[in-house]
């Protein structure tokens, strides 16, 4: 059976993604994004802010959700991850190819050239999912090992501080 | 040119908001919201990891947009700015009534009590307003000062249709 995580992951096709500046100020934009599994794919502009922060510092945040019409269907995922640079011809293709499978509105492109654009790959680490379909503040957090598959889940109900979908609390868990 | 950015941030209720761990990760989360003017109000739990991450650093970094069938259709803000708790009870009452205001849906729930959650205001440094229809990639360069906006850069096109700044 699909991990939850990762049907959620299926369900979007975009991101905000944080990385860090040089000067240690946070930087987040929304991206387009496909997945396999917990493997994220993206493309970004070299001449991007992202991504001279991204060749400065590889640990990216990513936040996957959806404004939920009610909170009780609210459903999200967070994950830290390393972001590497996909620099073969095989893997630009492939990663090219899910993108436009999950956005339609790409056909009309072309692949971006390599000089110009470059496509990330992010496999999701340190990972929780917030499911509030399984009551208010539910949470599990879980590392995702090199092989892909995730460690034991630790299930979390938050307490109710924050009216909202407003606390949904941290990313990635300590390390 | 500040008024299009009010102008997005009233139109969207939902925000990426990203804070620095002390271990120097980026942390990512959504997070309801409420605006007034270009301050921005919004409120998280005092355990929170990000509630942690703003004592410790408040510089954060803000994203409003929606996903788009037509790339020319995106209309969307990346902010800087820095963030902190509202204290002050009445500022508190009135920021939470925006909120509720925004959010109707949060009224069903129990009032947000002090002690466990923090009403934090996030007052912009530098606003990027992204906006395709006027070319893709298209984006404005606002810097807020305390005196209000101090400056606007040239308008430039720095990116592909599929991210932002």
């Amino acid at each position: 059976m699909e991990h939850p995580a990762i049907r959620i992951l299926n369900r979007h096709r975009v991101m905000s993604i944080s990385t860090v500046r040089p000067d240690g100020w946070p930087q987040t934009t929304v991206v387009g994004y496909a997945n396999k599994g917990f493997d994220i794919f993206f493309l970004i502009f070299r001449a991007s802010q992202k991504y001279a922060n991204i060749r400065h510092d590889d640990r990216i945040s990513i936040a996957v959700a959806a404004e939920p019409v009610e909170l009780n269907q609210l459903t999200a995922v967070y994950a830290g991850a390393h972001a590497q640079e996909i620099t073969d011809q095989r893997g630009r293709d492939d990663a090219w190819r899910l993108l436009m499978m999950r956005n339609s509105n790409l056909a009309g492109f072309n692949i971006p050239d390599p000089r110009d654009a470059t496509f990330m790959h992010a496999r999701c680490k340190y990972v929780s999912v917030l499911d509030y379909t399984q009551g208010l503040g539910h949470r599990e957090q879980f590392v995702v090992g090199d092989q892909g598959v995730p460690t034991e889940a630790d299930v979390v109900q938050d307490g109710w501080g924050a009216p909202s979908a407003a606390d949904q609390s941290s990313a990635a868990p300590s390390r | 040119m500040k008024d299009k950015a009010i102008k997005i941030l009233d139109q969207h209720r939902l925000m990426g908001l990203a804070t620095v761990r002390p271990d120097g990760w980026p942390q990512a989360t959504m997070v309801s919201f409420a605006n007034e003017d270009i301050l921005v109000y919004f409120l998280i739990s005092r355990q929170s990891q990000k509630f942690a991450n703003i004592e410790r650093d408040d510089r954060v970094s803000l994203v409003v947009g929606r996903d788009f069938e037509d790339p020319s259709e995106i209309m969307a803000l990346s902010i800087a700015a820095r963030a902190s708790e509202v204290r002050d009870p009445k500022q508190r009452d009135r920021a939470v009534g925006l909120l509720l205001d925004r959010h109707p849906a949060l009224r069903k729930l129990e009032p947000p009590q002090a002690e466990h959650s923090a009403v934090m205001r996030a007052n912009p440094e530098i606003i990027t307003i992204l906006d395709y229809s006027r070319g893709f990639g298209h984006a404005d360069l606002l810097t807020v000062g305390p005196g209000g906006l101090t400056d606007m850069t040239a308008a430039r096109d720095d990116d592909w249709g599929f991210g932002t700044s």
